[in-house]
């Protein structure tokens, strides 16, 4: 098995410390840091969200899968930083304000990093003008997550913050959440619902017609 | 008290969930209601078990739902999420008062808060860690006796149900309080490896649990066991079915084989879309499933899934019209479930999910008023 290979194998494998050893060896023996990217770590999330949609894979391997990643995105960002090497597409993604659930949103951000978008974690608890403030700040897609019914109905305070800024036009808005539906996000105005974390890449990529 | 709101615990509740025909109307369930929401229906504050009693059969439900086993130790310990579920006022045995301290000890308050309301902040799991975190912490953490367990509760109950009132614990809990003790992503973690930590920690629970359960089964309020162990998320199962076939479903067998020894019913109650073990559950023997939540479950398809022996409890939406519709909407969906689920038994209407105190008076009353009056047997055409 190739190196390259081999890293795409620890992803897929949720296998941090390998991804990291592997990926640090590619990189001593030359191999370029957005080559890493595209070639190996992408695509094996890509690969992750499918077999997640097939019920092959589960949280739990998504989860492992989403750390090794990270693990190798700990030392390919600053490269990838230095080579002027630019995201996809950059996300701000957090929980409305009120909900202090976490774990939705957490997995969210693993998977788009994964797919290759910068990510800012707005956390949780999230007032509405900071989702506007990061799209002023360039966030091409805001990402607003709610875990009960009570909070879900802050998320139409995002959108009028994001309004009142003049950012509307200017980002994407997906949502999700337990209780929500897409009949929710049409009513309230979103460009999009995604019921799972895989299922907010392809989500995101298609609003952003990204590959 | 009329006829249909009278409590049939045998004749209704049983006859629907054992999928015995159709029963005078259609049962009303839920696993928890609100203390505001209970009390105004009363017109008058809740106190102690004649109370609780009092709003279950005056409300038209068939019998109380209580706690019982290690949830009540973790549950304790994590604030559980104020859905009104009835507690008993428990007298710790001291080495269940060490548990729930050990528990209460590790478990920091951020790792609890899970929504900030006006009342106050709202918790129910630990997201990230929870108060097991290492096989040290597994050997240190106090296993009470399962016999020190206060289940007085069920054992004095009988003497303050109305007339035709039962009695259901929730007991029998091990996916859950596995997730729970660990943590819900660190508990995700430790599944992905089959960490020496997770079959440790799960073949505990289990023997704890299935003693727990044991014992409930001794006493002659016990009218079935329900287990609420919440096993899937929005669009699937949290874990893999093969995790679930090795270290859960052997123990759920167990639990089985004593309920239908008693010839008592068992019901699970697991959030999200669980359809892919739908077949599992049917050939362990789940007499009923609940809340078969329709934000994640089409309950058509779940029942052609498990078919005409399977009694499916719930799927009015919590969210939507429940939490954020109108009663006219609230009414208008509950007489349509009905209407399309009810007909020739093995149905009870339940929320899919339970009534939180973020669902308003009116909306509950108006899914038990309409199940009062379109719920009865036969079910008429609209």
């Amino acid at each position: 098995m190739s190196d390259l290979k081999q890293l795409y194998q620890a992803v897929l494998d949720g296998d941090a410390d390998l991804a990291r050893q592997t990926l640090e060896g590619l990189l001593a023996a030359g191999s370029r840091p957005d080559a890493l990217l595209n070639e190996a770590l992408i695509p094996a999330m890509d690969e992750v969200g499918a077999r997640f949609e097939r019920q092959e894979y589960y949280v739990p391997e998504m989860l492992v899968s989403a750390r090794a990643m990270q693990a190798g995105m700990t030392v390919l960002r600053p490269l990838l930083a230095a080579s002027g090497v630019k995201a996809s597409a950059r996300a701000a993604i957090g929980t409305v304000q009120g909900d202090l659930h976490d774990i939705g949103k957490n997995l969210v951000i693993m998977m788009l990093e994964g797919a290759g978008l910068e990510v800012i974690d707005l956390g949780v608890d999230v007032p509405p003008q900071r989702f506007a403030e990061a799209v002023r700040n360039g966030a091409q897609l805001v990402g607003v997550s709610a875990l009960l019914t009570t909070t879900m109905a802050k998320i139409p305070d995002v959108i009028e913050a994001l309004e009142d800024a003049g950012v509307r036009q200017s980002a994407k808005v997906i949502v999700g959440g337990a209780p929500l539906t897409q009949a929710f996000a049409d009513k309230v105005g979103a460009d999009g619902y995604a019921p799972d974390a895989s299922q907010a890449v392809s989500l995101a990529k298609r609003l952003l017609s990204l590959k | 008290m009329s006829e249909l709101i009278q409590p049939d615990f045998r004749g209704r509740l049983l006859k629907a969930v054992f999928c015995r025909g159709e029963p005078d109307r259609v049962p009303l369930v839920e696993a928890g209601i609100d203390q505001t929401v209970k009390e105004r229906f009363l017109g008058r504050p809740i106190q102690g078990m004649a109370g609780e009693a009092a709003f279950w059969a005056a409300a038209g439900y068939d019998f109380i739902p209580l706690s019982a086993g290690l949830r009540t130790i973790i549950d304790a310990a994590i604030h559980q999420e104020s859905s009104g579920r009835f507690e008993a006022a428990q007298t710790d045995a001291p080495r269940v008062a060490a548990a729930k301290r050990f528990a209460v000890s590790r478990l920091s308050p951020q790792h609890l808060t899970t929504a900030k309301e006006a009342g106050g902040l709202r918790t129910w799991a630990p997201e990230g860690k929870g108060f097991i975190t290492s096989l040290d912490d597994l050997h240190a953490f106090p296993w009470p006796d399962p016999a020190e367990l206060d289940d007085s509760t069920l054992r004095t109950i009988g003497d303050v149900l109305p007339q035709g009132m039962g009695a259901i614990p929730f007991a029998g809990a091990i996916f859950s309080s596995v997730m729970l003790m660990l943590g819900v992503e660190a508990s995700m973690i430790e599944m992905a490896h089959e960490s020496r930590l997770f079959q440790s920690l799960i073949a505990q629970v289990a023997e704890f649990q299935l003693e727990v359960v044991r014992q409930l089964l001794t006493i002659p309020t016990t009218g079935g066991i329900w287990i609420n162990d919440d096993l899937g998320h929005k669009t699937g199962l949290l874990v893999n079915p093969r995790l679930l076939r090795k270290y859960l479903f052997p123990h759920y067998r167990v639990i089985r084989e004593l309920t239908a020894a008693k010839g008592l019913p068992l019901l699970l109650h697991s959030d999200g879309r669980i359809t892919e073990i739908l077949p599992d559950l049917v050939d362990i023997g789940f007499n009923a499933i609940h809340p078969v939540d329709p934000n994640g479950m089409d309950i058509e398809e779940t029942r052609r899934t498990v078919g005409p022996n399977v009694c499916l409890i719930g799927n009015l939406s919590l969210a939507h019209p429940l939490g954020l519709g109108t009663p006219q909407e609230v009414a208008a969906e509950t007489e349509a479930l009905i209407r399309k689920m009810a007909p020739g038994g093995g149905y009870c209407l339940s929320s899919g999910n339970s009534i939180p105190d973020y669902v308003p008076y009116e909306n509950w009353l108006a899914m038990r008023d309409t199940a009062l009056r379109v719920g009865r047997y036969p079910i008429q055409s609209a």
